[in-house]
């Protein structure tokens, strides 16, 4: 396992899938300093067999820091077993069982380190895809790859922010003395009505021996009403159509 | 006598520790509630909730199911012909088997209590 350009041993956490090979994360050491998340898959087409060389895989890095962008062919040998027949793996850590030495090619890195910052992009997750890689990951993967960067979290849902709230789903933040503190959307009564469903359902509480109520949900046949507490003197109050607000409702185990 | 038994069936479900059956306008027309629930309380928590139910209706939400969560225990309420059947379980109950149980035992409620 010598190399004249010495090895990086990667805290790794590592995990076999059926079909896409070895998938693992994890946190380079000193000398690449970055965040990776790494693919591999065996070198032949086979399945791995548990010879030392069926091990050697070729590695793809993927660094989340938008400066470092040389190291995306990295020979790599996986001191894991392969599972066995219905043996789930379980993530491991280099210190404890396996080992993955990446071992960076020298010759490579000063190229790819003069190549301008600016080329790659400065959000969220990326690859770098070569030509010859690119063929072979999409007989692996339907995703699409046209060279170039591309970003890895591109199936991933957007975040949704509150400029993309479904309109006809109404919040209302009141405080436990009736102020407004926060309204949207179109049903004006709900503030109103929080504030009474609130103290009317303290009162209920009361009344069957317990302190209090942390929330009421009603189910209408095409509406949902919910109204929760949000701290000591904050009600949180939300109306809105059964299919907008599933959620609240399975949370609540209506649905 | 038959809303009794049929509110009994309730308590086989694991966590129920009672319930009862309140009119739109707030009656207690049933309940199957122990010992420690005395009728009078339990008349004015039934108008509550009524009124609770009727502020939702009259905004646009007429309850057909609700819960009332209070931390160490819920109210659950189902909505049937004559009026909600109210049940008040622990925290850990199995709603789904609720729902199931319930579901049966309002339909079963004879029109008149």
């Amino acid at each position: 396992m010598a190399h004249p350009f010495g090895q990086v041993i990667v805290p790794i956490e590592a995990r076999y899938r059926a079909k896409g090979g070895w998938s693992a994360c994890g946190e380079l050491g000193a000398q690449l300093r970055g965040v990776v998340q790494v693919n591999c898959r065996p070198l032949h087409n086979g399945p791995c067999s548990d010879e030392p060389s069926s091990r050697q895989s070729h590695i793809e890095a993927v660094s989340t820091r938008s400066w470092w962008h040389w190291s995306f062919a990295l020979p790599i040998y996986a001191y894991r077993s392969r599972p066995k027949n219905g043996e789930v793996m379980k993530p491991t850590s280099a210190k404890s069982v396996g080992h993955l030495r990446a071992v960076p090619r020298q010759e490579e890195a000063p190229a790819r380190a003069s190549q301008s910052p600016s080329e790659e992009p400065r959000t969220s997750v990326v690859r770098k895809v070569d030509a010859r890689r690119a063929a072979t990951s999409r007989r692996e993967s339907a995703a699409p790859s046209t060279g170039g960067w591309r970003c890895l979290e591109s199936a991933q849902p957007a975040a949704r922010n509150t400029s993309e709230r479904d309109p006809s789903v109404t919040i209302a933040q009141v405080s436990t003395n009736g102020e407004r503190l926060r309204h949207s959307g179109p049903d004006e009564w709900l503030p109103e009505a929080a504030e009474f469903v609130h103290r009317a359902a303290l009162l209920v509480a009361h009344g069957l021996g317990f302190e209090r109520c942390l929330s009421v949900c009603l189910r209408g046949p095409s509406s949902v009403l919910s109204v929760s507490d949000a701290g000591p003197t904050t009600i949180m109050s939300v109306a809105g159509p059964v299919a907008q607000l599933s959620n609240v409702l399975r949370k609540r185990g209506i649905k | 006598m038959i809303a009794q038994r049929l509110l009994g069936i309730l308590e086989d479900v694991g966590g129920v520790l009672g319930s009862f059956v309140v009119a739109p306008e707030g009656a207690l027309l049933a309940r199957a509630m122990p010992a420690e629930y005395d009728a009078a309380n339990l008349e004015l928590t039934a108008s509550r909730v009524a009124r609770v139910l009727q502020c939702s209706a009259a905004n646009g939400v007429p309850p057909q199911d609700g819960v009332f969560d209070f931390g160490e225990g819920k109210l659950w309420i189902r909505e049937f012909l004559r009026g909600y059947l109210c049940v008040l379980c622990s925290a850990n109950v199995d709603m789904r088997s609720l729902r199931l149980t319930a579901r049966l035992v309002a339909r079963s409620l004879p029109a008149e209590l």
